[in-house]
């Protein structure tokens, strides 16, 4: 059977597992092949972005310190060429190079981005700067889509912006000024999946798939977003093979998904008897200080609008999201092959002591159904 | 209400007959089990199956092979070479022609063709002398009571009260579930210490020639506002044919006897849990409602058929979807995750040819699906002014 690139992005057949692998043959090549360059980029995002662009027939240069040694898919590295430097003050071994795109993963600070923008702008056709849907912070609307405007400023009185969000959003605007028209700014949600360096998404599947008494928090129709890592670089590459420019939210599934929805989901995968226990009580969970268990975060004050993110627009220019079902045998399989001191010493929003105790605690309070 | 498995294959018939042959060639290369590979049992069997080519036969066929037992089939022929050249080929019909089955033996007759008890009667006492066990396949429909929530394979069995059910010859929707209870009795009294009889729930997965439980993958992959039926904790059974089938000839090998209930998950599922799995293979943007019972009823939309999979657990069929099944999770019977089965389906549904995908034998249509749901908003809205 073969795919058309159509179906394959749009998800027609989306069942049909590996379909967008980039190992695949069915991943059609571009029609020309890129220069990029990745700032940053060894951990997580990096080596998926690097891994789908190669087999796409880019040829790739990473920008880092080299203090970190790859650790996912580190065989594609000897494809790579590697600069050293530091986004601090030390740019000079990207001087006089040329590059048709390159990729800003790692700025955390305005600055960095001015610096790198501002010595790239002759040297390269456009510029990614991955931001964050954090920028929205704090999330006091839902729906929040594009129109909305970030805070470039924590406190207007003292004039601190030096939260995440608010760097970010300044980030974003040293990329639209150095690249006025040839900027990308995506703003993805939770990232998950394969090398994800946080202890976040993993906890779920590997709790429900332990069984026993689940604590859940939230309500059972509370909405959840992430994005599985592999659907947004695979974007990312395809974006800038399209020339596509402007900023975009990048946050999934495609259709809003409930906690219930999502649990569930991955029950449907690891497939085990669960003896759930829905804590719905938000002020209980507020006391307890279980606010967020990545992707439920409770859905009020500065978190209201967090996970009803609209990301209608990254849609429409290419964005697909593979099925769930997908990321969460994924992310198992990931989780069990990595060391087992990571997995021991996970730090988990919920850890098994808490969730006993706060399980204890709902309990001796007469908990409800 | 009376559901049985007996009104949806009669329903499938017409739609059915046509275009089984393709059905028969998408199953023939893959049951969905990704190539996994299968150990040999310890020894050889030699398996008679009576049918064997409609929904459970060809997974019976395809394990048993794999586990290196022999297989000869018997039936009527309409299917002729499905396994060619494995399996043995025996033309015949349960209803006045089993010379073909004389002065043979096997290990075990499996039996999943009967529904009457005389033809069952027929070929146990032909069989009687020249195969070790049998395996009769029956259904759940067989309890006379279902609304007593887990009761288990003791429970009563319905009575046929419309004369001698041995001269029967024709079931009905009514009689189906009487029928089968006197056909088990039949091989018991045949087989006695011999018999084993399964009593599977809804049987779903690739293959399925109902579109009962494909309904839910089918209409989730293509998107929107999908209708969920009744409430999202209304229970479910079902049970995937690869993990009745795979079972069925373990329990084979092992020479076991006995009455079991197969249905599953060996968990307690709700309809939004199953929903949630079927949502979680496929990228579909999807936004489920859920519209009561009573509204359903009042625009004559039927659970089961209409809406398939779905019995309200009320009055009667207060705990269809409540079987206990720990007799045969004791006897080794095992699930596969629901995301599974859900994408096995799906991707064999998404294979079948346009027309037959077009002409579901269950399920609403989308167009009514679609209308059911504005009525729904309109009086919610007319509701809350």
């Amino acid at each position: 059977m073969t795919l058309t690139r159509r179906e394959i992005l749009s998800g027609e057949r989306g069942v049909i597992r590996d379909a967008r692998d980039p190992q695949s043959p069915r991943a059609e090549a571009p029609s020309r092949s890129l220069r990029i360059l990745i700032l940053g980029g060894t951990t997580f995002l990096g080596p998926h972005q690097i891994r789908y662009a190669l087999v796409r027939g880019h040829s790739v240069s990473t920008f880092t310190r080299g203090r970190t040694e790859p650790t996912l898919f580190p065989e594609i590295f000897r494809n790579v060429e590697a600069l050293l430097g530091d986004r601090r003050d030390d740019l000079a071994s990207l001087e006089g190079r040329e590059w048709d795109v390159v990729i800003d993963n790692s700025a955390t600070d305005p600055d960095w981005v001015r610096r790198s923008a501002g010595l790239l702008k002759g040297q390269v056709g456009s510029y990614l700067f991955v931001s964050t849907t954090g920028v929205f912070l704090p999330y006091r609307t839902q729906g929040i889509d594009e129109s909305v405007e970030p805070r470039r400023v924590d406190d207007p009185d003292t004039g601190e912006a030096s939260s995440y969000g608010v760097q970010k959003a300044l980030a974003e605007d040293e990329t639209r000024q150095a690249f006025p028209r040839n900027h990308l700014v995506i703003r993805p949600h939770y990232i998950v999946g394969e090398g994800d360096p946080t202890d976040r998404f993993p906890y779920w599947p590997q709790r429900i798939r332990r069984g026993g008494t689940v604590l859940v928090p939230g309500r059972t129709t509370d909405p959840v977003q992430f994005i599985d890592v592999r659907d947004l670089t695979e974007w990312m590459i395809r974006g800038l093979e399209d020339g596509l420019t402007g900023t975009f939210n990048a946050a999934g599934p495609a259709a809003p998904l409930s906690m219930a929805e999502f649990v569930y989901g991955v029950q449907a995968v690891t497939g085990n008897p669960v003896d759930w226990q829905w804590i719905s009580d938000l002020d209980f969970l507020d006391e307890v200080g279980l606010r967020y268990s990545v992707p439920w975060v409770m859905p009020r004050g500065d978190t209201l609008g967090m996970s009803t993110i609209l990301s209608r627009k990254a849609m429409d220019h290419g964005l697909t999201y593979r099925p769930m079902a997908d990321t969460v045998q994924t992310t198992l399989e990931w989780w069990d092959s990595v060391p087992q001191e990571r997995r021991e010493e996970a730090r988990f929003a919920i850890s098994q002591e808490m969730e006993r105790e706060v399980l204890a605690k709902w309990t001796a309070r007469g908990g409800a159904a | 209400m009376n559901p049985s498995r007996r009104t949806f294959l009669r329903a499938s018939l017409g739609a059915g007959a046509a275009l089984s042959l393709g059905h028969v060639e998408a199953l023939k290369g893959s049951d969905g089990e990704g190539g996994s590979t299968v150990a040999p049992a310890s020894r050889a069997l030699k398996i008679l199956i009576l049918g064997g080519t409609g929904f459970i036969g060809p997974h019976q066929v395809r394990y048993a092979l794999a586990r290196g037992h022999s297989v000869t089939l018997f039936n009527r022929g309409s299917n002729p070479g499905m396994f060619a050249p494995s399996v043995e080929e025996l033309v015949g019909d349960r209803a006045y022609d089993l010379e073909a089955l004389r002065g043979r033996e096997w290990d075990v007759v499996v039996d999943n063709s009967a529904t009457l008890p005389g033809w069952v009667r027929d070929t146990a006492q032909l069989l009687e002398g020249s195969v070790g066990r049998y395996l009769f396949v029956s259904t759940i429909s067989v309890y006379a009571r279902n609304d007593i929530p887990g009761a288990d394979e003791t429970a009563e069995v319905r009575a046929f009260d419309q004369g001698d059910p041995l001269e029967v010859t024709e079931a009905s929707d009514a009689t189906y579930g009487a029928l089968k209870a006197a056909a088990e009795r039949e091989a018991l009294q045949v087989f006695p210490g011999r018999t084993l009889i399964v009593r599977p729930g809804l049987i779903v997965g690739p293959g399925d020639d109902t579109d009962r439980f494909t309904y839910w993958p089918a209409r989730v992959h293509r998107g929107g506002e999908v209708l969920a039926p009744g409430a999202p904790h209304d229970p479910v059974q079902f049970i995937d044919v690869r993990d009745l089938t795979h079972w069925m000839i373990r329990l084979l090998e092992e020479e076991a006897t006995g009455t079991f209930n197969a249905t599953g998950p060996h968990y307690p599922m709700h309809f939004l849990q199953m929903l949630s799995g079927v949502r979680a293979v496929t990228p579909a943007p999807v936004r489920f409602t859920w519209v009561d019972r009573g509204f359903l009823e009042e625009r004559g939309v039927r659970p089961w058929s209409d809406l398939p999979v779905w019995i309200p657990p009320e009055g009667a069929t207060a705990a269809f979807m409540r079987r206990n099944i720990s007799r045969a999770l004791a006897a080794g019977l095992t699930f596969r995750p629901l995301a599974e089965t859900a994408r096995d389906t799906l991707d064999w549904w998404l294979a079948e040819s346009e027309g037959r995908r077009t002409n579901p034998s269950a399920g609403l249509s989308l167009e009514s699906e679609q209308e059911v749901l504005a009525a729904w908003h309109r009086t919610r809205r007319e509701g809350s002014a």
